[in-house]
């Protein structure tokens, strides 16, 4: 629940920042690759603060990490009862999704 | 983005969060063809941002029920395997079909299961449970409607595997849930009590859209607005969905959801 609560909190603050500022209502979307990364490093820190695809960007991350650290949680969970059977197969989810990662970053 | 249109993709949000809860699905085969019809969002962008509330529907759940037992972690984890790799598979293909001939598939799936879910609802049957403690993969839990505990195992896991990964490649190719294709098979296949393979289901719904979520937002089809807006109303939904669930009847609202998809898929065909 920890993961959605900060997602959605994230997320709340985002659009809050967005309808405050109608400057960003005619701004293009920015898709968050290295570029844009790259752009916001580059900006100081009120800027990104204030920006608000930063947080709608961040609340999204947050949630799809919720089901990853899950997946780490219950291996831990194998680990301990000594299962190494299922800490295999939860090695394997944990690699494809790695795989889907390493892909993102790539593409 | 207008508050008004916040406002009504929050409400389509909160409507696929409550049906979500209320139908154990993850509620993409409502969500896409509203963001794609009702808003006109493109294709590749409704299916991104389905997948990222799959995972707010699943999160918000799944913790209710391994906390509870009812999911069966071990057999969620082996069916994951293949699911994961559908997904990642469904989620390139996804990108290298043009946005009308994905919408076309869609609509042909949504008529697929309205069908299933026509004939499920009808029949109202389940799968005769049994217990065999030599099986690789046993469970169970305590049913708080029937004051019993149920333990149940596995039966054919092969089966229910080979269905995993088209659950998986739909879920990456389409943006849904894939709980309508894994629910029934877990089953009516495999002999797992429905609550268990509804909870099942969910917790793994979660991990299955994070594998093709990164894919589409690798293709820049992520929209954070339209997405989050979305996510927000789910989250509300969801909330609202477990408690309508108890007074509500789910064959009225499974009917009414039938003839829903029937129009939307007839929208998105011509």
């Amino acid at each position: 629940m920890a993961g959605i609560t900060v997602s959605g909190a994230l997320m709340l603050v985002g659009f809050a920042l967005y309808a405050a500022q109608p400057s960003w209502y005619d701004v293009p979307i920015p898709v968050a690759n290295f570029a844009w990364l790259g752009e916001l490093a580059a900006s100081t820190i009120p800027t990104i603060l204030l920006n608000p695809f930063v947080s709608l960007y961040a609340g999204i991350f947050a949630l799809m990490l919720t089901p990853i650290l899950r997946l780490f949680i219950t291996g831990w969970t194998f680990l301990v009862e000594r299962d190494w059977h299922y800490v295999g197969i939860t090695v394997i989810v944990l690699t494809v999704i790695g795989i889907s990662i390493g892909f993102s970053i790539v593409h | 983005m207008s508050p008004t249109l916040f406002l009504l993709v929050v409400l389509s949000g909160a409507v696929t969060g409550v049906l979500g809860a209320l139908l154990g699905i993850g509620g993409g085969i409502f969500l896409i063809p509203v963001l794609v019809v009702g808003f006109g969002l493109p294709m590749h962008q409704a299916v991104a941002a389905s997948v990222v509330t799959i995972i707010a529907t699943s999160s918000a759940t799944a913790s209710v029920y391994v906390d509870k037992g009812i999911s069966n972690i071990r057999l969620g984890m082996s069916l994951e395997v293949m699911t994961t790799i559908g997904a990642v598979l469904g989620g390139v293909t996804a990108n290298y079909l043009p946005g009308n001939a994905l919408q076309k598939i869609f609509a042909i799936f949504l008529l697929v299961m309205a069908g299933l879910m026509w004939n499920k609802t009808r029949k109202h049957g389940e799968a005769q449970i049994a217990y065999d403690a030599a099986a690789r993969i046993t469970g169970e839990y305590y049913d708080e409607a029937e004051k019993r505990t149920v333990r149940y195992s596995v039966r054919r896991l092969p089966a229910a595997m080979l269905a995993s990964i088209v659950a998986g490649n739909l879920s990456g190719l389409l943006g849904i849930g894939g709980g309508l294709i894994k629910v029934p098979v877990m089953n009516m296949v495999s002999g797992i009590p429905m609550k268990a393979a509804t909870a099942t289901s969910n917790f793994m719904i979660g991990v299955t859209a994070v594998a093709s979520a990164f894919i589409y937002f690798s293709y820049g089809h992520l929209n954070p607005l339209y997405t989050s807006a979305a996510v927000l109303g789910v989250l509300a939904g969801s909330q609202l969905g477990t408690r309508l669930g108890a007074k509500l009847r789910s064959r009225t609202i499974t009917y009414v959801f039938i003839v829903l998809i029937l129009v939307v898929a007839g929208r998105m065909m011509f």
